[in-house]
């Protein structure tokens, strides 16, 4: 695999071609689950409403424990569907992510039981999405790499296929569970004018993971994880009379000015190790504890200047979870605490004379840092009425900061938000057919916020970069969420299902607002 | 639910706890403590009305910093870890003809590296001389875009000012560009910088000394080719009036240069090329005006400048040959660095030749730099009514960038 990000980082063009032969080989290997005898009796429609129950997620929501997967839900099911997506904001809330995108994606994934003491697991996508006018960013994978981007003042939409595998396995053994997940992505994102940004990226996760039986049913259970992160990026320009400015940002709208200009060809690479503490009961009723701590450091290259590293940023992001859930035949309840932190440290290497073309580094400055810490209360009730229906109610409270702070010149930029949500939801099973509908609101309250700007002046060509960055971390904002879906068992064995999602959201110091729809026809299995 | 609130509480101080990985360290600093060199034969002399800019070569942000005269030459400042090029201009006392006057010194270096507690730079100064004779007041390099948006050539050209009180001669005046680029910086050895500029174009205005004469506040235009470039793209000009032209026998016939015999052709004592010669118009190179002291002959025989540098790649380290020619810089009237911001490395000239450098565009292939000039500025104009140029040996002052091209702006 190692060596297969390799070749995609080479350029190669017919690499996501076998990517997409893989892709279709993982298809066959889950339609081949099929033929696999459940464990159980249960339609498969009424599997999805048991695995579909609020009760069955709750405590394990923000578990990605390796051997906790072996508690992940009670019976197989493999769904094979079709997506197509529309988002459009009025105008962008973050101009580095454009203003919509629409496209969409197949999406095949199975857990199954393949002993009674045996999970095996996987998910292959392909989806191929149009991100709408991008601005101030000409790199991929925002939510990882941000804030050093690469960048022009032009953009443009983005053309972006993503190819993802994950397969996992887990078993149970006398006292002892231990399970093992691989999980690869392959991102190609281009615009076919000017400018022309083709950026490849190949991330591999694995995990593994161990856990005991120390009291009753409780398992404590330890799982590490590594990763490695690769992408490459270059801009062209095929009019003939030139090009524009490529800036190389580095944080609440600052640039690198040395190497801003033409050098437009760009690497990332980064690695992270992980570890993973949970302790949780096999049935899911009693405590759960989750604490996870990651560390994942990047550097962004210059490929033309003998790649030298330009900038460096180190993560660290710790969760932490409580949970306690009960129950009783016909009810179910519980509540959790959550919290994380995720710190963020970017470095910026000086070069000196660069006789000869090469750019020794003298030193390093510590110039970026981001703070973001959450901490939310969340319980719920779910109870299922004598008509073959499930309710259930979920209300939460949490307090979210963001602070980005810019060393020299001084600027930071912070936002303290108290986010009440709710959401609410109902199934029921009719003797041909079973539906569910979901609805969800939050808002996130800004208590508080800080904004200082040395240096930055409305004539700053990223004056409407940093304004905009500062006005959607500190506002205000409203998400409202419906999703319906309808099964159609055609066997007992396999159920047609139509799924449809609705999201508003309003940014009011923005003044923006935006809906997405989501459509997705599928087949359970 | 007793555990619940213990363990909550215990979660709540980790969180807390967390928030210590968060701490900012502050940048690293230096104390430089900046020598100068005095000018050959004023070692003894007293700087006053100092001020010493820093250029922080990675950030692009410059500092001036104002210093009273020190005993010993030598200031100290404070500034973060960092590539910095250092400009410092002053004023020291000489005796002229029996009284004590202030002249103007400066002195510039770059690539100065700026770490740990303390660290040391040293400016040779220079002594201010304006020059009172012929100074370069426009190049027009970039060219021309067609109403189609392609690139059209043979239309830059160099435009020379009188900027003295005296008639001055034309004939002999040398224009060169320079051989080594702007934003490519290689340690050349030998390093002549300091006695020579290289070059690797020179066209010299022919006449036997008096055929020329151009008045004070007057100017002459040389162009590449001297015809009405209107008729083939309407965004160019007239040219067909310039004084001179360069023409270049091409050895290959798709590039042929046009020679209008109407207009004196210069003479060409060198060019690299076998084809026909255009001014960089991306703006890489320097050019200089300059007076030769030697005939074509001399200097195409002993001013021959074999160069070796080293030159890197991800694939190895290459030892790389050159050759050229050299001008000495007495010769030299005139200068002029032209670069991009986003590409500059160095300037190709001795510091007291110029030490600054001017532009058309923001980076490589700016397509907005087509049909911009650079310009001197103008300085005063005399009772007489007669323009005087700006003329203070660095461009980056003296040059108005990227102004609309108008071959006729001078007189």
């Amino acid at each position: 695999m190692i060596n297969a990000i390799e070749r995609l980082h080479d350029g190669d063009a017919t690499y996501l071609r076998h990517v997409s032969r893989c892709l279709s080989l993982v298809v066959i290997m889950l339609s081949g689950m099929l033929s696999l005898k459940a464990q159980n009796t249960l339609s498969i429609d009424q599997r999805w409403i048991e695995v579909g129950k609020l009760s069955t997620r709750f405590s394990l929501e923000s578990v990605d424990n390796l051997a906790a997967a072996m508690f992940r839900q009670d019976y197989s099911l493999t769904t094979l569907a079709f997506d197509g997506f529309y988002n459009k904001e009025s105008s962008p809330v973050l101009l580095q992510q454009g203003d919509g995108r629409y496209g969409g994606a197949f999406h095949a994934e199975s857990y199954q039981h393949l002993k009674k003491k045996v999970r095996l697991w996987g998910e292959a996508i392909y989806d191929n999405v149009l991100k709408k006018n991008i601005r101030w960013n000409e790199t991929s994978d925002y939510d990882l790499l941000y804030p050093y981007f690469s960048a022009d003042t032009i953009g443009g939409d983005l053309r972006s296929e993503t190819y993802y595998f994950k397969g996992g396995y887990a078993q149970e053994w006398k006292e002892l569970v231990w399970g093992a997940e691989a999980e690869y992505r392959a991102l190609l994102e281009y615009r076919n004018i000017d400018p022309r940004p083709r950026n490849t990226a190949a991330d591999l996760k694995l995990k593994m993971g161990i856990g005991w039986n120390f009291h009753r049913n409780y398992y404590g259970v330890l799982s590490l994880a590594a990763r490695r992160y690769k992408q490459t990026g270059s801009i062209a320009y095929y009019n003939e009379s030139g090009n524009c400015i490529t800036y190389h940002l580095t944080g609440l709208g600052m640039v690198y000015a040395r190497f801003s200009g033409t050098n437009t060809s760009v690497a990332y690479q980064g690695t992270s190790g992980g570890v993973s503490l949970n302790i949780l009961p096999e049935n899911r009723k009693g405590y759960t504890f989750l604490a996870d701590y990651n560390y994942l450091s990047y550097s962004k290259m210059l490929s033309d200047l003998n790649n030298i590293p330009l900038v460096e940023m180190g993560i660290h992001q710790v969760d932490l979870s409580l949970a306690w859930q009960d129950g009783e035949a016909n009810s179910n309840w519980g509540m959790k605490l959550v919290g994380g932190i995720t710190i963020k440290n970017g470095t910026e290497n000086l070069f000196g004379d660069p006789a000869g073309n090469i750019y020794s580094e003298i030193a390093s400055a510590d110039m970026y840092d981001q703070l973001i810490s959450r901490l939310g209360l969340q319980g719920f009730y779910e109870w299922q009425g004598r008509a073959e229906d499930i309710w259930h109610l979920q209300p939460r409270l949490s307090f979210a900061t963001n602070s980005e702070k810019y060393l020299q010149p001084a600027r930071g930029l912070s936002a303290r938000h108290l986010i009440p949500a709710v959401e609410f939801g109902w199934s029921k099973s009719l003797v041909k057919t079973s539906f569910g509908l979901r609805a969800s609101a939050e808002y996130g309250l800004c208590l508080q916020s800080r904004s200082s700007l040395a240096d930055c002046t409305p004539q700053d060509s990223q004056y409407s970069l940093i304004m905009n960055v500062m006005e959607a971390m500190q506002a205000d904002r409203l998400t409202t969420n419906l999703d319906f879906r309808i099964n159609f068992p055609v066997k007992s064995k396999v159920t047609i299902f139509v799924q449809g999602a609705w999201q508003y959201y309003y940014y009011n110091m923005l003044d923006i607002n935006a809906s997405a729809v989501k459509f997705t026809v599928g087949v359970g299995i | 639910m007793k555990h619940l609130k213990s363990i909550s509480l215990i979660l709540l101080s980790l969180l807390m706890g967390l928030t210590f990985f968060s701490c900012k360290k502050d940048p690293l600093v230096s104390k430089v403590t900046v020598s100068c060199t005095m000018p050959d034969g004023y070692s003894d002399a007293m700087l006053s009305s100092i001020v010493l800019k820093t250029k922080n070569v990675s950030t692009g942000k410059t500092t001036s910093n104002s210093f009273a005269t020190a005993a010993d030459n030598k200031y100290e400042l404070t500034l973060n870890e960092g590539l910095y090029d250092f400009t410092l201009e002053a004023k020291i006392q000489v005796e002229l003809d029996g009284v004590m006057r202030a002249v103007s010194v400066r002195g510039y270096t770059e690539s100065v590296k700026v770490t740990g507690e303390t660290c040391s730079a040293s400016i040779k100064l220079f002594i201010v001389e304006t020059s009172e004779g012929f100074v370069i007041a426009e190049i027009f390099f970039t060219g021309t875009q067609t109403p189609e948006g392609k690139q059209y050539v043979g239309d830059t050209y160099f435009r020379i000012y009188n900027n003295s009180d005296e008639v001055q001669y034309a004939d002999g005046l040398v224009i060169a560009e320079s051989d080594f680029l702007t934003v490519s910086k290689y340690n050349y050895s030998p390093d002549i910088m300091s006695q020579a500029m290289a070059v690797s174009a020179v066209y010299r205005v022919p006449g036997n000394g008096t055929d020329y004469p151009v008045q004070p506040g007057k100017s002459i235009l040389i162009c590449d080719n001297a015809i009405d470039h209107r008729s083939a793209n309407s965004n160019s000009f007239d040219l067909s009036s310039a004084d001179f032209e360069w023409y270049d026998e091409s050895t290959n016939p798709n590039f042929a240069d046009i020679d209008n015999p109407a207009v004196t052709n210069l003479d060409k004592i060198y060019c690299y090329t076998a084809t026909i010669w255009v001014p960089h118009n991306r703006g890489f190179k320097s050019y200089a005006l300059a007076r030769f002291k030697e005939s074509k002959e001399t200097f195409l025989r002993d001013y021959v400048y074999n160069y070796s540098y080293d030159l890197v790649t991800a694939a190895g380290t290459f030892p790389m040959t050159g050759d050229c020619y050299k001008i000495p810089n007495e010769w030299i009237l005139d200068a002029v660095n032209l670069s991009v911001e986003s590409e500059f490395e160095w300037i190709v000239t001795d510091p007291s030749l110029d030490m600054g450098w001017t532009y058309c565009g923001k980076i490589d292939r700016d397509q907005n730099r087509y049909g911009k000039s650079v310009r001197r500025k103008v300085d005063y104009t005399t009772a007489e009514g007669i323009v005087k140029l700006k003329d203070t040996n660095n461009s980056s002052e003296d040059f108005a960038a990227e102004q609309t091209a108008d071959p006729f702006w001078f007189n």
